[in-house]
């Protein structure tokens, strides 16, 4: 392309923003990048004392790292021979230094003499050669950390390209409108004017016709027609002015300031070249240069190389908005940074033609390089935040974007890629970008993905858990919480956190239960009745097939393990009434821990949806009942404990107060204090059963004399044993992979308790 | 910027074994463009040693060098400079200035590089620069018992030609410099 069908294209697209340089791409991204001040308000004065300063410090650099032996170094006379002759081994030696660059060089000149050949005639011009190979030696001493990659003086040569161009147009204005360009102090002195006498503004006063700007703007490749000049420079159009302002010699800074120009191409390009291989000072922003690295930053989350990380980040997007083509790639083994590493690094600049490529970069470097601002997320996370995100790539808007610039281009080739057969194939068709290609639609797909991926990526909870590294020490059950993550997530998935916000809800109401089941009296739930038919319907789901529960009950069934094995730890210390746990049919509660010996399939914590989601309620039972399966357990373990003699006064007391908070009861069941876990046939008065148990506790206690003692101490003993049997099973084995002995432990177990539950009873009767 | 190496007489294996290590270590691959060799090396091995160091290897005969294909002189252009190569031993008397410059006119260069004598030496000269680099390995001659080694390292830049001469005396490697501009090349001589 030519440079003035350049200039043309550059004209069309037009980010939205600063629109004074619309035609002048190279401004353009300079502010974009960060180098030129962004504020709309900024003057051209600014930009050139901006871009002096920039200049300034590309030239100290120069001369500071750009070696020539032959001149005597500064300050020190004479030079140290033993030092500086040329076969020094002395690192620090100017020729050591000489020569070190010396192959750098020869690195660089690999890289270059294959730069863009067809569009040589510009970019294998010696000049330009020079010039990409000067810039690419002093990045790289300065960055010896990264050193040259292949691929750098790709990034590169766009952005000389682009000076380049704008230097083009800025001679093309000049041609057009020579008389804008002179010096007005040339005529000033005979000239006559209204104004006052010595206005050195190169604005003249002239008349003009705004319809000939029009017509020579949209006609640049030739003047042919014959036009009255624009004689008034205020009436030029806007871009014309800003060319003509920016490359006055005289303003600001004089020429150093000159911000379009040709002799301080090297400069600029440098700085761009700087700003965008370092982009941004936040964590999340796209620097190019990380691209490069290869080992994981310290403080990555994953561990991965960014590279790595990013191209992850893209089949993560992809799998999100196309999963079938994703799990296609998965399958034929295409790992995605096999072709993500070529256009990451070179950021798509081997895919397109060089001037798509600057339309794509238009829009890439349009997009904020800030990181976004994260929804922070609920309590109890603290342990856990991780400094970045999972995929530091989305967390700004222009690395969303150019993930979601890769994942169109991928979506693009879609009807190809399901076709491959194998992954040389697909990669062959991911590597060969096509060139003629619908620009636009591509980067409108990218945009919507942008967004999406900002969102995604907002919401932590939908990161993928596989990767991200454990940092509680807790127990599992603030575990459970932990991995909830953010709760403020409105559509999508439902999380897991709304389990955990459901359980939390649980908890809190557990908390008020407890304090008020000490003193309230016995409630007659008018939920009851729902409950029992819940229970009902429960049961008979317990016989069919449990598999088609696991989508609730794994849930539970590992809280109710972790419950468990945390308060039969220290239900020495709880002296707190564990019933209070109840406004909910036990019975479910039971089956929960039936079920949990039979071995349903145990699904892991963080949950996908469960597809039946007129569950919900009776999930919502389940946290219930989590907490009233601890209860039982609880209370049973006590109860055993108060078998064999263990008695205090605050049981006692706590006994007492009992039987005075109800006094009404209806007592009409059976109540057998460990049956209650297990007889789940009649279980629908679950404070009642727990009134019952207490008083059954106190009865035991208060009947419990020597004699009966000895009975009931033995049998409390072996149901205590029977508990710890269940439990060591549970905590030896998830119920997932519980084997069949276990299960068949675990029930026997069970039973026992059962019979002697009933043989208690009997004997209290 | 061109680096040119010149050396010579290391007599090895007759009088010497190799040259010393702290000459060894400088002279490393990659940063010297050619080698000129005053001669007497004398044998293959170190002929290849030389080579690895660089392949632009030039070497004339000297009196002990077994391999007697080494023409008697040679005259090579590097940038602006005619540098001319000889033993030395067919200039009599040996190390005579005005014999080495009757040699240096005969052969038209700027730079005349001679050995034999083992003793490192450097005139300006008529215009001209006559070298004798010493013996690199300290090898003994007929006329000189104690030698230290010594090379040079001539830096040819345009018109400019910095000499840096390298000698191992007492253990230590001393360097030392001169510089030497050329008068613009005149026209074509007739």
């Amino acid at each position: 392309m030519t440079i003035s069908e350049e200039i043309q294209r550059a004209t069309c697209a037009s980010p939205s923003g600063d629109h004074r340089f619309e035609k002048l791409r190279g401004v353009r991204w300079r502010i974009n990048l960060g180098i030129l001040p962004s504020s709309p308000s900024s003057t051209i004065d600014e930009l050139r004392r901006v871009t002096a300063d920039s200049r300034r410090r590309y030239a100290a650099l120069r001369r500071r790292l750009l070696i020539d032996p032959h001149l005597p170094k500064k300050g020190i006379n004479p030079p140290d021979l033993t030092i500086d002759n040329p076969l020094s081994q002395n690192p620090d030696s100017t020729w050591g230094r000489f020569f070190r660059n010396a192959e750098l060089e020869k690195t660089l000149d690999q890289d270059l003499s294959r730069l863009y050949p067809e569009h040589g005639s510009y970019f294998q011009s010696s000049g330009c050669q020079g010039m990409l190979r000067r810039i690419l030696l002093l990045w790289c001493l300065k960055h010896p950390e990264i050193g040259y990659r292949q691929g750098m003086h790709e990034l590169l040569a766009p952005l000389l390209y682009v000076l380049q161009v704008d230097v083009q147009y800025l001679t093309e204005v000049r041609s057009n409108y020579e008389d804008q360009f002179t010096d007005l102090f040339d005529e000033l002195a005979f000239q006559e004017r209204d104004s006052a006498a010595y206005d050195f503004d190169i604005k003249k006063v002239l008349d003009d016709s705004m319809e000939e700007e029009e017509e020579e703007e949209g006609d640049e490749n030739g003047h042919a027609t014959k036009k009255k000049k624009p004689k008034r420079f205020d009436e030029l159009d806007t871009e014309t002015q800003t060319a003509v302002l920016l490359s006055d010699a005289y303003g600001a800074e004089g020429e150093l300031g000159i911000v379009l120009s040709e002799k301080f191409l090297e400069h600029d390009a440098y700085s761009m070249f700087d700003a965008l291989m370092y982009g941004g000072s936040s964590l999340g922003s796209v620097s190019v240069a990380n691209f490069f690295v290869y080992s994981a930053p310290s403080d990555s989350v994953t561990g991965l190389p960014p590279v790595i990380e990013a191209s992850s980040a893209l089949y993560y997007l992809l799998s999100l908005v196309d999963a079938s083509l994703h799990s296609h790639l998965v399958e034929l083994g295409v790992e995605p940074q096999y072709f993500a590493l070529r256009w990451l690094r070179v950021l798509f600049g081997r895919e397109f033609p060089l001037s798509n490529l600057l339309t794509v970069w238009d829009e890439i470097f349009s997009a904020d390089n800030s990181e976004v601002e994260r929804v922070s997320s609920v309590e109890g996370d603290d342990d856990d935040v991780v400094s970045g995100f999972e995929f530091r790539i989305l967390s700004s808007p222009r690395g969303a974007l150019v993930a979601g610039m890769a994942v169109s281009m991928i979506l693009y080739l879609r009807s190809s890629l399901l076709a491959t057969e194998n992954a040389t194939s697909s990669l062959k068709r991911l590597l060969n970008f096509p060139e003629d290609i619908d620009l636009s639609k591509v980067i409108e797909k990218a945009k919507s993905l942008q967004s999406l991926a900002l969102e995604i990526n907002a919401r932590r909870d939908l990161l993928p858990k596989g990767s991200r590294k454990p940092m509680r020490g807790h127990s599992l059950s603030v575990d459970s919480i932990s991995l909830g993550g953010s709760s403020s997530s409105p559509v999508g998935r439902v999380p897991e956190s709304y389990w955990e916000e459901k359980w939390r809800v649980m908890n809190s109401a557990e908390e008020e239960e407890k304090a008020r089941r000490r003193k309230a009296t016995q409630r007659q739930n008018t939920v009851k009745k729902s409950w029992s038919e819940r229970v009902k319907l429960r049961l008979s789901r317990t016989e069919s097939d449990p598999s088609d529960r696991s989508g609730n009950k794994p849930p539970i069934r590992r809280s109710l393990l972790d419950d468990l094995s945390k308060q039969l730890g220290d239900t020495d210390s709880d002296m707190e009434r564990s019933s209070t746990v109840s406004e909910s049919p036990s019975g479910e509660c039971e089956e929960n821990g039936l079920d949990k010996g039979k071995g349903e399939d145990h699904v892991e914590l963080p949950l996908p949806v469960p597809e039946n989601e007129s569950e919900g309620k009776s999930v919502v039972n389940i946290f219930r009942d989590r907490n009233i399966l601890s209860g039982k357990f609880q209370r049973l373990w006590r109860l055993g404990r108060s078998l064999t003699g263990e008695e205090t006064s605050e049981r006692k007391e706590a006994k007492a107060v009992e039987p005075e908070a109800e006094p009404k009861e209806p007592e009409a069941e059976p109540v057998e204090p460990e049956a209650k876990l297990i007889n789940y046939e009649e279980e629908e008065e679950e404070e009642e059963e727990e009134e019952e148990e207490e008083e059954e506790e106190e009865k035991t206690n208060s009947e419990s004399t020597v004699g009966d003692g000895d009975t009931l101490k033995n049998t409390g003993r072996s149901m205590l044993e029977h508990i710890k049997v269940l439990e060591s099973v549970l905590e030896q084995s998830s119920p997932e992979n519980m084997a069949e002995n276990h299960r068949v432990t675990v029930e026997e177990a069970l039973r026992e308790l059962r019979r002697l539950g009933t043989m208690l009873l009997s004997e209290q009767m | 910027m061109v680096l040119v190496l010149a050396l010579g007489d290391l007599h090895v294996p007759h009088r010497a074994a190799d040259l010393p290590p702290k000459f060894k270590s400088m002279l490393v691959p990659g940063k010297i463009q050619h080698i000129i060799c005053t001669g007497n090396l004398c044998i293959k091995e170190i002929h290849d040693y030389l080579k690895t160091i660089c392949p632009d290897l030039h070497i004339v005969r000297g009196e002990f060098d077994e391999d007697a294909r080494y023409p008697e002189t040679k005259t090579l252009t590097i940038g602006q400079f005619k540098l001319g190569l000889c033993h030395g031993h067919q200039v009599i008397p040996w190390g005579d200035l005005d014999s080495l410059a009757m040699l240096q006119r005969q052969l038209d260069v700027d730079i005349l590089v001679t050995g034999h004598t083992h003793q490192f030496t450097a005139y300006k000269h008529e215009g001209g620069v006559v070298i004798n680099p010493g013996s690199a390995t300290g090898a003994y001659s007929s006329i000189n018992q104690d030698v230290n080694p010594s090379f040079v390292l001539m830096d040819i830049d345009g018109l400019r030609v910095v000499v840096y001469v390298y000698e191992l005396i007492d253990g230590e490697v001393k360097v030392d410099k001169i510089d030497f501009k050329k008068a613009s090349t005149s026209t074509s001589a007739p």
